[in-house]
């Protein structure tokens, strides 16, 4: 037997190594990517209506809430979910470290009602946040491009 | 010997097209992702200096907009990393594949 035919051996069984581990990352899940695009639309609606009160909205507020954590669970769940788990942890940071969802819930209640620079800003913040969490699902299915981070619009 | 050699060239072909497929792009890829992101960072912060300015925005707003921004270049890495790892899946899947079928192809009787 050859060195080249000894390499071989070598490479089917680190193959078959290969075959035995775990996976590298979860698999694609449709209802991971569902609940990825439907919640950016809730909660792209739900910015929008950051020009009215807070305290109008509370119903809203924490049926949303309810939903993004349900989300989060679902993502937890799934093994080998590691990195979209952490993407959901980013985004639903709790008060009052939070940075996405939560600072746009504190930012609307210590205002009382958001004007249009501050809702096209968090539209917009939130929205790159789920378009990182829907390219990343996506991507456990096929090789596909990110889009580019939408700009904010101006405001006049 | 000879039925090695087949071998060994069905594994070449096969992981030479796995790797192609797995790599193709991808540093390019990654490279225009964070440019894109610096690129609307540095927007960003224009849109909200300007915006402090003017009086539309205070200086709480301007801080947690600096800090979701922060967080969103942590979802860009965790993306990143995240397109690295399903690419290698796929790699490996096909390695597999490749030298699984070669050696039946090849050794079967």
């Amino acid at each position: 037997m050859t060195h080249r035919h000894v390499a071989y051996v070598v490479a089917l069984l680190a193959a078959l190594a290969l075959a035995a581990c775990g996976d590298v990352i979860a698999g694609y899940s449709l209802q991971a990517y569902t609940n990825d695009t439907t919640l950016k639309a809730d909660v792209a609606s739900l910015v929008e209506e950051s020009s009215s009160p807070y305290a109008s909205h509370a119903g809203d507020i924490s049926a949303l809430t309810l939903r993004l954590r349900e989300a989060y669970e679902f993502s937890n769940g799934e093994a080998d979910n590691r990195l979209s788990t952490k993407e959901w942890e980013l985004l639903l940071k709790p008060a009052p470290d939070g940075t996405l969802y939560f600072a746009f819930l504190a930012a609307w209640n210590r205002h009382g009602v958001l004007n249009t620079a501050q809702i096209n800003t968090w539209t917009t913040l939130l929205d790159r946040a789920f378009d990182y969490m829907i390219c990343l699902e996506a991507n456990k299915q096929s090789s596909t491009s990110c889009p580019k981070p939408e700009t904010i619009p101006a405001t006049h | 010997m000879g039925q090695w050699d087949d071998f060994a060239s069905k594994v070449e072909a096969g992981v030479a097209a796995a790797c192609v497929g797995a790599l193709k792009g991808y540093v390019k890829e990654m490279q225009s992702d964070a440019q894109a992101f610096l690129a609307a960072a540095a927007a960003d912060l224009e849109t909200w200096t300007a915006q402090l300015a003017a009086g539309t925005i205070d200086s709480g707003d301007f801080t947690a907009y600096l800090k979701a921004d922060a967080s969103l270049a942590q979802m860009a890495a965790l993306t990143a990393a995240g397109i690295a790892a399903a690419d290698l899946q796929r790699f490996r899947d096909t390695l597999i594949d490749t030298v699984v079928s070669a050696a039946v192809a090849t050794f079967k009787p």
